[in-house]
């Protein structure tokens, strides 16, 4: 999965609450690998890019600009799935 | 995207089967049993997004502005909604979509102000959802008369966290700050003040009794969020509501000329 700094997740929570939920069906003993995206904004004013780090400012550290988008961060999302056991009858290699 | 797949002494690699490679298929004798990545691509919040977006669809075919107003519990979004109705109910005809863990206290207290209500509790027994999904919003819309309304004001559960992350179908999003609450809060809760296009800063007839550093909650809040807007407000007094009320008409012509 990806979760990006700006969601409200806590990869570790995550992956505790997985095992509780995942406990007694088939995905027992399944588990979530979390690369966990940092924020970075883009200056509209200089196109400068500014990592936003541990305090939460949105501001260009180029040129002090303030009209800035999000470029990364936000991200929420799973991007691939790694399964193990026995292929569907005629799954093919 | 290559295929992704494991041999048997644990060395594991992609590749499009197309290229030089030192193995063919049938090399894949441990394939059976060994682990198979699969790439996909799914956010998480599809399904509630994709339910917000019917939710909104559902509000612009009636003619209907929404709001989701936000705020920590105890700020003031019941007292500012009362002073609301109290100002355009009779301008505007006004639904509220009105989540709580737990009562109908809020509603209750809304109640006699020529609003339609719905209620929604997210609690089952104590404890309960800490915020408004799009699903349990779409579920309170039918409860309100959408053809008969020009404007849906949505009151989150009280929390600054989880409710930011979840778009219920609205136009707008506004929250109640109080300034009980500190400056600092914009700096402890960036993801709830920056998904706002409005700040409603609240119990400011308290300011002479607090030492409220109010230009310094506002550079915080210019820091995660430089597009707010920001109004003073006191809903107890009434100071600064008659300025809410122009907020709400604005984003009412807004969505009309959008829909």
């Amino acid at each position: 999965m990806q979760i990006g700094q700006l969601r409200q997740v806590v990869p570790d929570t995550l992956g505790y609450c997985w095992g509780l939920v995942s406990e007694g069906t088939p995905l027992a003993g399944s588990r979530i690998a979390v690369d966990v995206v940092p924020a970075r904004i883009r200056c509209r004013a200089c196109d400068g890019v500014t990592e936003v780090g541990d305090l939460p400012v949105f501001a260009c550290r180029g040129c002090g600009g303030i009209d800035a988008e999000v470029i990364s961060g936000e991200e929420f999302l799973i991007t691939s799935l790694e399964l193990a056991g026995e292929p569907a009858e005629g799954a093919g290699t | 995207m290559g295929r992704f797949h494991r041999h048997d002494d644990g060395t594991a690699h992609s590749h499009d089967g197309t290229g030089d490679h030192s193995h063919g298929p049938g090399d894949h004798s441990g394939y059976q049993t060994g682990p198979e990545r699969v790439e996909v691509l799914t956010r998480i919040f599809d399904e509630n997004d994709k339910t917000a977006a019917a939710n909104r669809d559902r509000l612009a075919a009636s003619g209907v502005c929404a709001v989701n107003l936000m705020s920590s519990p105890g700020a003031g979004k019941t007292t500012l909604l009362r002073e609301t109705l109290r100002r355009i109910a009779g301008e505007l005809r006004i639904g509220i979509v009105e989540g709580d863990i737990e009562t109908s206290l809020d509603a209750d207290r809304l109640a006699g102000f020529g609003a339609e209500i719905a209620l929604i509790n997210t609690g089952n027994g104590f404890g309960g959802e800490c915020h408004l999904d799009a699903p349990m919003v779409g579920s309170a819309l039918p409860r309100l008369p959408l053809d008969d309304l020009d404007l849906v004001l949505i009151e989150n559960v009280g929390n600054l966290v989880c409710p930011a992350e979840f778009d219920v179908g609205e136009h707008a999003r506004a929250m109640v700050y109080a300034i009980t609450e500190g400056e600092e809060k914009p700096l402890k809760y960036p993801v709830m003040f920056r998904s706002c296009d409005l700040v409603v800063v609240n119990k400011t007839d308290l300011l002479p009794y607090l030492g409220f550093d109010m230009d310094g909650f506002l550079a915080n809040l210019r820091a995660v969020n430089p597009a707010a807007s920001v109004l003073q407000v006191s809903a107890r007094t009434g100071d600064g509501v008659d300025a809410w009320c122009d907020w709400l008409r604005a984003r009412l012509a807004g969505a009309r000329r959008a829909g």
